[in-house]
């Protein structure tokens, strides 16, 4: 109260009753009071309505805000007494909100974000199930997995049980009982600790999670990752915000319920709040933020994304997605004279949508700019204003131009693409339906995301093709609900499927493999050989030689990945990096190995003639006649070459290859494997990046893969893959809510014949 | 004299392309254009477009920066290529440049989330995260007005509240 008379006022009001700071003082002194309900009166005047002194008026308002830290009390008359909050407070029951600017909505900043998950709106736990798998075990057999599993030493499991046996005198259960038999009660204690503070035991949930935050070793801190799953945060519920920003309405919505909304709905909402009625101040502040928005929503629906939804993460959405976000974007950046270079920007569209993305490249172009794009879709090839054939086989065999003019010429000259725009030759031509082995994969009742609680059947034995336009569900429907529920079955994995209500029939096939669009290796260190294994096989052929076995080396002598073999100046990269520093990063071959990879001693043993640096300078075709005597190695370069990668080099490495052979490598990779003929094959768009001869050739191995008796499931757009399978589901009809559904079931002659169906349109 | 003969500029033109497998190719790209590569995969379509033309645009134009602001950029070296005439700077699209972290969104992406954020802050509606009523709160103006809706002559006392929520004021 003293400093109050130092800031320079000479009035206060202690208790309703306005008086002189000294006599408060006094009062106060013989009351020793806390001065609790004191307000500092600032301004006292008298009305003049005609002409008020509004300057002076506000500035003792502001003086009252900001002494009241916001909180602000005009009386009038020494009678009525109003209270006014500069900040947002609730009448009810004052909760209070400081400030809102735009970074309290960004959960990437402190502000604003979800103070539990700090903004993800996932959290990592620990899971009971997963400590306790087994709960047939008792406590002291070593139901705590992760006390369990620490590697070999029984001293943690027995001062565990040391632990666990006091815990159990005192509370009085046994750990010589099953764990199902011990009661949740008694569970708690032993899982999250007790409330006892004489008790030091803090649980074992809480000591690893501790043990979590603490740790610095990325090893152990994955060992405890074992045991958690990923959860929605239990705080924000997966909405990253907190909860005071979360209830800030713009008619009548939240951000969280804005940005869920896909981009085709969030453009309608635009619309709606432009015609809202609002006071023109705010009208003028919105219209050019809501145009700004729409102009990017409406871009980004032209290329065919209009399903998706603002919420949704960067790490879940597909290459050709996020490509196509980019290209909806630079629509908007609207630069002139730019040369775009495109990596194929069809992949992944459906037919349907296609269209749209023509549209908007031609858009670009007429912008007054340049547009390359490598890419195999006919739709584009047709629509292009000049085309350029590069081959005319792969790798050594291809690096030229062949062909270079508008469609008209290209029709008319005799290129392998001219011969399949003009028909002749097709990508495959079937002759007749499989029959398929009368049993059925079923999965039942699915509602994950769109779908709309759809029963799907699967018929084993035969080629089938799911398709539907761009979020109509093909991926979580084989993804989410199918991949993830037969791992779940097979394999024992701990990720969740979908929301569906059972899955039948799995008893029918003893294996799935399912091959994704997620890139091979990005290092340098790895390659086709090594991915596919055959290196290892190839190596074991160098240790097996004669000068080997005398000079005691073994396989792992020859990998350029480990100390021995590989040559130590550049550890095995056959080359080095010199840093240029002003200039760009120059690599030179190693002097030491001229980029051999290998040192002088591994590099003299040869097997057949060749030494190991050589035989990494093969392409698979020449490998496969040279080791023709190793059955095992043939065997997998087989496959490599079979899916079209013949002209591979074996030493190529991972981050040279393009998408396309990224994922043929995988492919070749599971083929390799021995075929039950009762394997389930799910394929995510094997044709990316493939031109229409490589399909052909794509469609020959797996239509060997069917003839064997398993079943093939490949999510697809392209039309000449659809036409050769033997079933397709089509589901639809449109992408996001207005999907879902199943359209159509059965052969691709039928579904020519189905009216509602987008796919059936363009076959 | 150089007016009576304006270079040709309609088209992009490499000469010379040594790229990975390209086998000393040339070729011309009309500009302005919606051009396709087609071919066989492994055929050097993408070391066409990405590994000469994109890398050799995107050189030169990043080139003309200073040498001090070059060393934040990753330049890449000059592509094997004899030359490349009549090049505009080059953006490249592919599948890779994205950001794929959990702390982006689509509407991070596009930036609509930016946009999103100031409408919200600035026409939002604030409620109680509790009982669901509206916030309300207050300009000095406003405040003022209110005052004076109140009749000529009433004596007005205006005070801050202490209430004990700054300490340093006791």
């Amino acid at each position: 109260m003293k400093s109050v008379s130092q800031l320079g006022y000479a009035r206060i009001r202690l208790r309703g009753k306005i008086m002189s700071l000294t006599e408060a003082l006094v009062q106060n002194e013989i009351e020793n009071d806390e001065p609790c309900n004191a307000e500092i009166v600032i301004d006292r005047i008298v009305l003049n309505k005609k002409n008020p002194d509004r300057e002076r008026i506000l500035d003792s308002i502001e003086t009252a805000f900001k002494l009241g830290k916001g909180v602000a009390v005009v009386i009038r008359d020494n009678e009525t007494e109003k209270m006014y909050n500069r900040d947002f407070v609730c009448k009810k029951c004052f909760f209070e909100v400081a400030d809102i600017t735009p970074k309290h909505f960004s959960f990437n900043s402190p502000e604003g974000a979800c103070q539990h998950c700090s903004g993800l709106g996932v959290i990592k736990e620990i899971d009971e199930d997963l400590l306790i798998p087994n709960k047939n075990l008792t406590l002291a057999e070593g139901a705590i997995l992760s006390w369990n599993k620490s590697g070999g030493r029984s001293s943690v499991l027995s001062s565990g049980n040391n632990i666990l046996k006091m815990l159990g005198d005192k509370y009085g259960f046994s750990i010589d009982i099953p764990v199902k038999k011990i009661s949740r009660e008694h569970l708690n204690i032993v899982l999250y600790g007790s409330n006892d503070p004489n008790i030091i035991f803090e649980g074992v949930i809480p000591t690893m999670k501790k043990k979590y935050e603490e740790l610095n070793s990325n090893y152990l801190r994955s060992e405890i990752e074992k045991y958690m799953i990923e959860k929605v945060c239990p705080l924000c519920l997966g909405k990253r915000l907190k909860g005071e920003y979360l209830s800030v309405l713009v008619a009548g919505k939240s951000i969280d319920q804005v940005v869920d909304l896909s981009l085709v709905e969030f453009s309608r909402f635009l619309g709606e709040l432009e015609k809202a009625n609002l006071s023109s101040a705010k009208k003028s502040i919105i219209l050019p933020l809501i145009k700004e928005m729409k102009a990017r929503s409406a871009a980004l629906q032209n290329v065919g994304l209009g399903y998706l939804s603002l919420s949704r993460s960067a790490n879940s959405i597909s290459g050709g997605e996020g490509q196509r976000i980019r290209l909806a974007t630079q629509i908007g950046s609207e630069l002139s004279g730019i040369t775009y270079v495109l990596d194929e920007p069809s992949i992944g569209l459906h037919n349907r949508d296609t269209e749209k993305l023509i549209a908007t490249m031609e858009e670009l172009c007429e912008a007054g700019n340049s547009l390359i794009t490598v890419e195999h879709d006919e739709q584009i090839i047709r629509r292009a204003d000049w085309i350029i054939d590069m081959g005319p086989g792969a790798g050594e065999e291809g690096g030229e131009v062949i062909f270079s003019g508008d469609l008209q010429k290209l029709l008319k000259s005799k290129t392998v693409t001219a011969q399949y725009l003009n028909g002749k030759r097709h990508v495959g031509d079937r002759k007749k339906a499989r029959k398929g082995l009368g049993k059925f994969i079923k999965i039942q009742g699915a509602t994950e995301h769109n779908l709309k609680n759809i029963n799907v059947n699967l018929p084993l034995g035969k080629f089938i093709s799911l398709t539907g336009v761009s979020g109509s569900g093909k991926s979580t429907l084989v993804t989410d609900i199918l991949s993830k529920g037969l791992a779940k079955y097979f394999f024992n994995t701990k990720e969740a499927p979908g929301k569906h209500k059972k899955i039948t029939g799995m008893e029918n096939i003893d294996k799935v493999i399912s091959i994704n669009q997620a890139p091979i290796g990005r290092t340098p260190r790895s390659n086709a050989a090594t991915y596919t294994g055959v290196f290892s096989l190839i190596r074991e052929l160098f240790a097996d030689t004669e000068e080997a076995h005398t000079r005691g080396y073994d396989a792992s002598r020859f990998s350029f990945n480990m100390k021995g073999g590989r040559c130590e100046d550049c550890q095995g990269e056959g080359k080095k990096k010199i840093e240029m520093h002003l200039l760009p990063d120059v690599y030179v071959p190693c002097e030491t190995c001229s980029g051999a990879k290998y040192n002088q001693r591994t590099l003299e043993i040869e097997y057949r003639g060749v030494n190991i640096a050589a035989v990494l300078d093969m392409s698979v075709s020449y490998a496969l006649v040279f080791f023709k005597n190793s059955k095992l190695v043939t065997e997998k370069l087989a496959t490599l070459e079979k899916v079209g990668l013949g002209y591979l080099k074996l030493g190529q490495s991972a981050v040279d290859l393009s998408g396309g052979e990224a994922q043929r490598i995988k492919l070749a990779t599971e083929l390799s494997r021995r075929a039950t003929g009762k394997t389930l094959y799910i394929l995510d768009e094997p044709t990316i990046g493939l031109h229409f001869e490589d399909i052909r050739k794509l469609l020959g191995v797996l239509d060997a893969l069917v003839d064997k008796g398993n079943t093939v499931l490949v999510v697809e757009h392209n039309v000449d893959v659809i036409r050769n399978s033997d079933w397709v589901i089509d589901l639809g009809p449109e992408g996001g809510s207005g999907g879902g559904e199943i359209v159509f079931e059965g052969s691709p002659a039928e579904l020519k014949k189905c009216k509602g169906s987008w796919t059936g349109k363009y076959l | 004299m150089l007016k009576n003969n304006p270079k040709d500029r309609s088209k992009i033109i490499v000469r010379g392309a040594r790229v990975n497998n390209l086998k000393n190719v040339n070729v011309e790209v009309p500009r302005d254009k919606l051009v396709v590569i087609t071919g066989l995969s492994g055929s050097g379509k993408s070391s066409l477009a990405f590994d000469a033309i994109y890398a050799e645009g995107n050189r030169r134009y990043l080139e003309g920066m200073s040498s001090y602001a070059t060393q934040f950029l990753d330049v890449s070296a000059k592509p094997d290529v004899d030359k490349i005439e009549n090049l505009t700077p080059t953006i490249s699209i592919d599948q890779k440049s994205i950001a794929r972290s959990p702390r982006s969104t689509v509407g991070t992406l596009t930036e609509i989330y930016d946009y999103l954020r100031v409408l919200y802050a600035k026409v939002g509606v604030p409620h109680c995260p509790h009982c669901k009523t509206p916030l309300e709160k207050i300009t000095n103006s406003e405040v003022l007005d209110d005052m004076l809706d109140s009749p000529d002559k009433t004596n007005i006392a205006i005070l801050a509240k202490l209430n004990g929520k700054d300490q340093s004021l006791k």
